[in-house]
């Protein structure tokens, strides 16, 4: 049991990253990126693209995914989903599932249906401490991870930038009023949602094989953490993502690993019906 | 959307205007000859199996139209239905011998009561928090499906025992049947969506995608018109999964309840007009042969999942630039020559 | 009280949201064919009053009883069968229907006996839509809309009509056409509650003022008496002498 909660700890701290990328989409514009887990797809061959090319270890090729992901994102947005901001509508989900599947089936063309693992001396080594073995792997993604997480919450609450972006998922309406809801702002944070993404996607494939279907494995996490963060809250998000870790580590181990994600899907719906504002965010009037 | 592709003239109830009369003779006419497609001299089967496979489609598609287009719920969950249906009439042959032809009804039935205890979580939710609602519960469908294969058979999914050309098993060889069979099935569907269209329950229904305030103010239990419309919607779905079974002999959870698979069940109402009685029937036609065009390019290129690229691209370019569909883009375009603007609302 | 029944009587109501309270302790009745108006500056409460009494907003505590019988915990849509009905103050006619169908959704749900046809008919007649009924919302006037909202809200069983603030939006020519119409079904025998915060309409149209200030009832009685009240005068002087927030 401590076992599996400290893996989860250190699984969801990389689903908390990636999700507070999905966060701050929905937070700043209202959307809601059906496609992000194509973005950590993408930022995960990436990385393994240098890997298997350079021999560059996933963990060194980070600044590659950031910079591929977040050129993708800013794309992304310029093409789609600029004409859906501040509009969590249907024909935004509809364009979102769109570029998820033109993403997923890309990949599919490209690199193949069939997954590809990282191996490195180190990564599939283990640390031991009495009877709990946690993964180096896990360990190095779990600091980064936070890491990235600590320098996203500073730039959010040091830089005018960050103020202009935490002003705006607190309260779209107020912040359009003050003119802060402007186009550089949107793009650089879908750029920054998309950066989280590749950043997660270049940590994950250090332990997790990437395959064109991944993506589609992940988003529902980034959706469910973003819930249970709270709608809108930035940081709940991490917090959120690692709750989903442990929740998957305690159904392997006390059912079965190949529904790890039932569970999850169970609580969403739950959260959706009973608290869609999250657990950690605030009533809005919505 | 007014729903169905008549005059914008008010015509007295009962007399249809002369444009009716027109497209209803078109309609026959069309009917006719799909119908009569076998007897024709370049028919063969694999034409035959072409236009089987675009009437499954038109079926699916007018199946969401009944909740997404006419009720305003976006459901991306109805792979759920579909398999349900697929998954329902296999398994209830495969294991306990009951024939298709009754198979198809329980299939339905059950989807039918699923839908009601999904209906019943997620339609306190609005917009596009049941969209992501009914996508996880699809994806939950789609891993337990792989997981319990001693009863799905697990990834490789779940084959019909064939036995030959055998009617009472809704089995044959040949395509010409389930031609009618699934003619039948998209007619009986198209009389169903112009009911929805113009009768007191789909004018309830199409009052609550409008607006569920003010339906509620006008007397509409807002809640049981959603499930009742969802029902009906799932049951429908899950006949098609039937025909998509026994016309494939064999089903599997990525095709149930994939995400492609959610799409393309969405493609031919988005495409041809949401929430109109003929938007499926075009949409799916169109489906179709995009779809065969991509499947030759496909083995030519030696590539796969040119098709399901497609899909994405088509649906893309739909959401982007034509929201109505090809029925409310002609709609649109007659109602501004007649000089009247065009009416509000559809799917949204 | 003796020489009428109440058809509407709303007994305590108190509402809070959060930290706010936003209805407390209002009581009022409204008698058979009585024209109420229900008054008040901006942020009183009326809003709030007007759907806890629709059924669309739960009461915190307190009761509300029709035709003698609680509705309390009835359902909004089931209010509306019984026959209390309201508008909208923004106009919400059913984008996608023609008037004749807006009417009958209503019509086919609040229709108890008779033909639900000929209700719809004779709901258009009343306010001279039968030209537009082939019509679609966007395709008639302002006014006309207005007058669709109310031919929806009466169609069928309806023995109290809820107005909120039914002439915004409306010039001063077209406003009086629509007041017509509502005093023709006033005489009728319709009892009638209209929400507004522009006092002349009001003073013009109702029998009765009730006056909201805060969430709590500041007074009740003949439109002259009240305009003439104190409390009610600096509670719109001082509302209005106020700068807006």
């Amino acid at each position: 049991m401590l076992q599996a909660l400290l893996s989860g700890i250190l699984v969801g701290g990389v689903y908390g990253l990636f999700s507070m990328g999905f966060s701050i989409a929905f937070g700043v514009m209202r959307i809601v990126n059906f496609a992000h887990g194509e973005l950590v797809m993408i930022g995960m061959f990436a990385a393994f693209f240098a890997y298997s090319a350079a021999g560059v270890d996933p963990l060194v090729a980070i600044p590659l995914a950031f910079v591929v992901v977040a050129a993708l994102s800013a794309v992304l947005y310029l093409l789609v989903y600029r004409r859906f901001v501040g509009r969590a509508t249907l024909q935004q989900l509809l364009a979102a599932i769109a570029v998820a599947l033109i993403l997923q089936t890309s990949a599919t063309l490209i690199f193949g249906p069939s997954a590809h693992a990282v191996r490195s001396n180190w990564g599939s080594q283990y640390l031991l401490i009495g009877p709990i073995f946690l993964s180096y792997a896990q360990l190095a993604a779990f600091a980064i991870s936070v890491a990235c997480v600590l320098t996203v919450e500073a730039v959010l609450r040091k830089t005018s930038w960050g103020k202009a972006i935490r002003a705006v998922a607190d309260d779209p309406e107020a912040a359009q009023l003050v003119g802060l809801n402007s186009q550089v702002i949107n793009i650089t944070a879908f750029a920054c949602s998309g950066a989280l993404a590749g950043i997660a996607g270049a940590v994950l494939v250090s332990y997790y094989p990437v395959s064109p279907h991944v993506g589609f494995l992940l988003m529902p996490i980034a959706l469910i953490a973003t819930v249970l963060g709270g709608l809108g809250s930035i940081g709940g998000a991490f917090v959120g993502g690692i709750i989903c870790g442990v929740i998957q580590q305690m159904t392997s181990v006390l059912w079965t690993s190949a529904l790890q994600d039932v569970p999850l899907y169970g609580v969403l719906l739950l959260l959706l019906a009973f608290r869609p504002y999250g657990l950690f965010g605030r009533v809005s009037a919505h | 959307m007014a729903g169905t592709i008549d005059s914008g003239a008010p015509v007295p109830a009962g007399l249809p205007g002369r444009a009716e009369f027109r497209q209803l003779g078109y309609g026959v006419a069309l009917v006719a000859l799909v119908a009569c497609l076998p007897l024709l001299p370049f028919a063969n089967s694999y034409l035959i199996g072409i236009v089987v496979r675009a009437l499954i489609f038109i079926a699916l598609g007018q199946a969401w139209n009944v909740i997404a287009g006419i009720g305003g719920q976006l459901s991306l969950g109805h792979g759920v239905f579909f398999g349900l249906g697929a998954y329902g009439t296999g398994l209830l042959f495969n294991d306990f011998g009951i024939t298709p032809w009754v198979g198809a009804w329980l299939a339905a039935a059950l989807a039918g009561a699923v839908a009601v205890v999904i209906g019943a979580i997620t339609f306190r939710l609005r917009g596009i928090y049941f969209a992501l609602a009914t996508v996880v519960i699809s994806l939950a469908f789609e891993k337990l499906a792989r997981f319990y294969f001693a009863l799905t058979g697990g990834d490789t999914g779940l084959a019909v025992n064939f036995r030959g050309t055998a009617p009472a098993v809704m089995q044959w060889r040949e395509p010409e049947a389930f031609l009618w069979i699934s003619l039948a099935v998209v007619l009986a569907f198209y009389a169903v969506t112009r009911w929805l269209l113009r009768g007191n329950f789909g004018l309830a229904l199409q009052a609550v995608r409008d607006d569920e305030e003010a339906a509620t103010s006008a007397g509409v239990n807002v809640y049981r018109t959603k499930l009742l419309a969802l029902l009906l919607s799932a049951a429908m779905t899950a006949l098609a999964g039937t025909l998509h079974l026994q016309f494939y002999l064999s089903i599997d959870p990525g095709t149930a309840f994939g995400l492609s698979q959610a799409i393309q069940i969405q493609l031919p109402a988005l495409i041809g007009g949401l929430g109109t009685a003929g938007g499926p029937i075009i949409g799916g036609a169109i489906m179709i042969l995009l779809s065969e065009g991509t499947n030759v390019a496909s083995s030519r290129l030696g590539l796969d999942g040119v098709d399901v690229l497609a899909y994405g691209i088509v649906l893309l370019l739909i959401v982007l630039k034509a929201p109505v569909g090809i029925l409310g883009y002609i709609k649109s375009k007659r109602l501004q020559r007649s000089g009247r603007a065009a009416p509000a609302g559809g799917g949204d | 009280m003796a020489r009428n029944p109440a058809v509407l009587e709303v007994t305590s109501v108190h509402r809070k949201f959060g930290g706010l309270q936003a209805l407390s302790d209002v009581s009022f009745a409204v008698e058979q064919q009585e024209v109420v108006g229900l008054i008040g500056p901006n942020g009183a409460g009326k809003s709030t009053l007007f759907e806890v009494i629709s059924g669309n907003i739960p009461p915190s505590s307190g009761a509300i009883a029709f035709h003698g019988d609680d509705v309390t915990r009835m359902a909004a849509f089931r209010r509306r069968r019984s026959g209390l009905c309201r508008t909208f103050q923004k106009i919400r006619l059913f984008g996608a229907l023609t008037v004749a169908q807006n009417v009958a959704v209503a019509a086919q749900q609040c229709v108890v006996d008779g033909n639900w046809r000929d209700e719809v008919a004779s709901a258009l007649a009343k306010l001279r839509l039968t030209a537009q009924a082939d019509r679609y919302p966007s395709e008639i006037t302002l006014p006309d809309r207005k007058k669709v909202e109310i031919a929806r809200a009466i169609v069928g069983r309806c023995r109290v009509l809820m107005l909120d603030e039914c002439l915004s939006g409306l010039t001063r020519d077209e406003a009086d056409e629509v007041v017509q119409e509502i005093l023709g079904l006033n005489r009728q025998g319709l009892t009638i509650i209209v929400v507004e915060h522009v006092m002349p309409v009001v003073m013009a149209m109702a029998q009765r003022l009730v006056v909201l200030q805060h969430g709590c009832v500041i007074a009740d009685g003949p439109p002259k008496e009240v305009a003439a009240n104190p409390v009610v005068i600096e509670a719109y002087l001082g509302a209005r002498h106020r700068p807006a927030p």
